[in-house]
């Protein structure tokens, strides 16, 4: 094979902007690729515009034609650029470092503020885009008015606000220790903000306490100026120098910490070196057994057969609970797992009856309660439809299923196994409210109620994990998996009073058509007790969703993941 | 001038002393290899080389640079295959190497570099498509497309299959008449044999042995007896050879400074017992057995207190 000729280089010289430029193009086709940015930057704010449109309406507010989609526009703004660009941020950079891209960079000219460049600037390119397509949509679909007099006001707040986010994303990725730390501390700490900041509500006022959290944050005083800057009944040019202030605060903080602790190799467990393995030795010739030994060698190895282990096949119930402990450990160390099914509800749960306005509900029933079912169910749903099928097709895409099937372990045993584990997830969700609804918000709930409600659960457990399944033989790659049973969750939880939204009569009837509305309703149902007659006819749906999903995913169950 | 200069190289970390006093030198237009067991150092010492750590002690010099200072022009000079460096698995082979090829100076033509190392079929296949020999490929594609002076390899060859393996082994003899500098490390001794013109033998953390594969099989004095015993003939029954033999797979196999007489003492056992001594074979020292003389005698003083495998 020559290499002579072919191979003798040609010289150039490298420009910075060249450099630059290469980077950036690169990082947007990174970003583009990985489908959940676009779900978390475009999908999301524009479902919520959507959504929100349906439910409100956009009628005149005043006499002057401005409409009520112009004080939900800017909410959708803020949303779609915030979640362009801290979470992607800080996901790329901890990614880049575990897999070891960061560690090759690392050995070649290219400059660390190159890759910075290429990373972030990819990041603001994108909440560009969402932040195009929301006015756009918002303009032509609700007939939204821009105000010349605060765009340019507007577009510093824009500019710093992006960037603050970025560099906070930046100081995440630094300081978490893996990918999957700087997932889920990125987009948890996201998700929180957006809520006490306010953006996932309309008109519902939070605690003042709350208020004063949120505005030491830099989300808080982006979305407000935002929403300034929309209001045409404001008058002045939309400055809001306190607000911007705090956000130059994080910009600063964000970048020190971030460049600070910014390393290219992957942190390590334990040691601060790299792994030392137990050096292999061969056995130095010469310096081996005596004489006498030789045959006693052979002779060990052929006993080391004889003595043969007792044989006994595990017992299925042996087999499940290895396979369920397997998977609830795998479960424990995904923080952003954790996250989301668990801290999440609970966190959301504590909040969603803070801002209820009164302890009952418009129909009468406690507030504590009904969040609670909404939210046992959410977490339900974040365990058994998303991180369950991903966790599935993340075995199929690496091989480990694969591995199983060379195995005597049945297929029925790893997923009961997977489902197990979920469902003792929803177990600690369920304990966590019910545990915080009676210590905080007087939630009472009888010996009875607790216990069909648990039979609700199960049966709602089976079908969301049976769909979940489905999920994982309906679509190719773990990534996209992730990204569709959230988009599908998100998207139904609206239609079935997961998140309280009094919306028409048919998001009702579409709802009731699906397991998740009927898991809520029955949690809701069981936990009234008397109140309430037994939910036969929720049992009833989950139980066929359960038995139909489940036997159509095991006839198309895979174990590889499809051809490329 | 030489190519890399290494006097006196420490690094420990915590309590643990990885690289303990090394010293080498590599001229330039050598291709020089790094053997050892797992855990001697190898990597950490060529991972100073490469700037990517910083030693305790000891001067280190990389093409007249300080790898340390992790300059810029030094860089551009290098070319590192890391046996732990990742990809973006979104990414096809082309547009990587094309990434990579625009942050040097002196470039390589993408499309020739994909050819020679046989990734030409797979320019348009993302990377997570790729096998595990392949990315190996175009990791070794990477560490060449800044044309470089001096190049590193860590295991360049593990996970490859015999004729990407020659492959690559033609690659690195083209880079060799090109003149530029490679130093590799290596689990594979005839991959050393082969390919280096110096080797040097580290063992925890020290150089035991630095010279041509021809001087370091020399300083074997000994010869390799290799022989298996009939069906029905006990090891134990051999007479007295002079030094021990070792079990080596079916057979046995023993090395000594006096070869007459070991044959003398084992064909006439054979002739007295009327059997035949199946694939016998006398044969000079190859590397392996120059290699595992040393690994065994530095870590032969260890060797009372470790658990023997096998003996159970």
């Amino acid at each position: 094979m020559g290499v002579g000729g072919a191979l003798r280089g040609s010289a150039v010289r490298v420009s910075a902007a060249s450099m630059a430029r290469d980077q950036l193009v690169h990082a947007v086709l990174a970003l583009w690729r990985t489908q959940v940015v676009l779900v978390f930057t475009f999908v999301m704010p524009l479902l919520w515009l959507l959504l929100l449109g349906l439910l409100a309406g956009n009628d005149a507010v005043g006499p002057d034609g401005v409409r009520v989609m112009q004080f939900a526009t800017p909410t959708a703004i803020a949303m779609g650029t915030f979640f362009a660009t801290l979470p992607p941020v800080a996901i790329s950079v901890a990614e880049a470092r575990e897999t070891g891209v960061l560690k090759r960079l690392h050995g070649t000219p290219l400059p660390a503020w190159g890759y910075l460049v290429g990373r972030i600037g990819a990041a603001l390119l994108f909440a560009l885009g969402a932040l195009l397509v929301t006015v756009l949509l918002s303009v032509l679909l609700y007939e939204v008015r821009l105000r010349t007099e605060t765009l340019l006001a507007m577009a510093v707040t824009l500019v710093l606000g992006t960037t603050a986010f970025s560099a906070v994303g930046l100081a995440i990725g630094s300081l978490s220790r893996t990918a999957s730390i700087a997932e889920a501390a990125s987009i948890g700490s996201a998700v929180v903000l957006s809520f006490i900041s306010g953006l996932f509500f309309v008109g519902a006022t939070l605690p003042a306490w709350l208020d004063t959290v949120a505005s030491v944050f830099p989300l808080k005083p982006y979305a407000d100026a935002l929403r300034d800057q929309f209001n045409p009944y404001l008058p002045g040019r939309g400055w809001d120098p306190a607000g911007l202030a705090v956000i130059a605060v994080w910009l600063v903080a964000g970048t020190v910490i971030g460049l600070g602790a910014l390393r290219w190799e992957r942190y390590r467990s334990r040691s601060a070196g790299p792994v030392q393995r137990q050096p292999v030795r061969p056995t130095p010739p010469g310096s081996s057994a005596p004489p006498s030994s030789l045959e006693a060698r052979r002779t060990t190895d052929g006993q080391a057969t004889r003595g043969r282990p007792r044989v006994r096949r595990p017992s299925a119930l042996a087999v499940l609970a290895g396979q369920s402990r397997a998977a609830l450990r795998g479960a424990a160390r995904r923080p952003g797992d954790v996250f989301f099914s668990v801290v999440m509800p609970v966190g959301l749960f504590s909040l969603l009856v803070t801002v209820q306005p009164g302890d009952t509900l418009t129909d009468g029933r406690p507030a504590a309660l009904v969040v609670g079912a909404s939210m046992v169910t959410w977490g339900a749903g974040v365990a058994l439809f998303m991180n369950l099928p991903e966790g599935v097709a993340r075995a199929r895409d690496t091989g480990l299923l694969k591995r199983m099937r060379g195995t005597p372990l049945p297929l029925p045993g790893y997923l009961a196994g997977r489902t197990v584990a979920g469902f003792v997830l929803t177990l600690v969700i369920l304990t966590a409210i019910l545990l915080l609804g009676a210590a905080a918000y007087g939630l009472r709930i009888g010996p009875a109620g607790l216990l069909l409600g648990l039979v609700v659960l199960l049966v709602g457990a089976l079908s969301l994990a049976a769909c979940g399944l489905l999920l994982t033989t309906l679509v190719p790659s773990a990534r996209a998996v992730g990204t569709v049973g959230l988009a599908v969750l998100f998207l139904l939880s609206f239609f079935s009073d997961v998140f309280l939204i009094d919306g028409p009569d048919w998001m009702a009837t579409v709802g009731s058509l699906f397991p998740l509305k009927h898991l809520q309703n029955g949690l809701a149902a069981a936990w009234e007790g008397a109140a309430a007659p037994v939910p036969w006819l929720d049992l009833l749906v989950l139980a066929v969703w359960a038995t139909a999903a489940g036997a159509l995913a095991i006839r198309r169950f895979r174990w590889q993941p499809a051809t490329p | 001038m030489a190519a890399v200069e290494v006097h006196e190289l420490r690094k420990s970390y915590g309590d643990l002393v990885v690289v303990n006093g090394v010293s080498f030198t590599v001229e330039a237009g050598e291709v020089f290899a790094l053997l050892g067991p797992n855990g001697a150092g190898k990597t950490t010492t060529v991972e100073i080389l490469e700037g990517h750590r910083r030693a305790d002690s000891g001067t280190v010099s990389v093409l007249g640079f300080d790898p340390a200072t992790h300059a810029r022009a030094f860089l551009e000079r290098i070319g590192i295959v890391l046996q732990d460096a990742g990809f973006e698995e979104d990414f096809t082979v082309l547009e990587l190497v094309n990434l990579q090829r625009g942050l040097y100076p002196r470039r390589v033509p993408a499309d020739a570099l994909i050819e020679t190392v046989g990734l030409t079929g797979k320019r348009k296949a993302r990377v997570r498509t790729l096998s595990g020999g392949q990315r190996r490929r175009l990791d070794l594609a990477l560490g060449l497309v800044g044309d470089p002076e001096m190049l590193f390899l860590d295991e360049p060859t593990t996970g490859f299959d015999p004729s990407a393996r020659h492959r690559a082994w033609g690659l690195v003899e083209g880079l060799r008449d090109t003149g530029k500098t490679v130093l590799l490390t290596t689990h594979y001794l005839d991959e050393a044999e082969h390919l280096a013109d110096r080797v040097a033998v580290m063992v925890e953390g020290r150089i035991v042995a630095v010279g041509t594969p021809a001087e370091l099989t020399a300083g074997q004095r000994s010869v390799v007896i290799s022989f298996r015993l009939p069906r029905g003939t006990p090891a134990a029954e051999l007479p007295e050879l002079g030094s021990m033999p070792v079990a080596d797979g079916a057979g046995w196999t023993l090395s000594t400074a006096e070869p007459a007489a070991v044959l003398h003492a084992l064909s006439g056992w054979a002739l007295d017992r009327r059997i035949e001594i199946p694939a016998l074979e006398v044969r000079r020292p190859s590397l392996e057995d120059a290699y595992l003389a040393l690994v065994g005698s530095a870590a032969v003083e260890r060797e009372d207190t470790a658990v023997r495998p096998g003996r159970a």
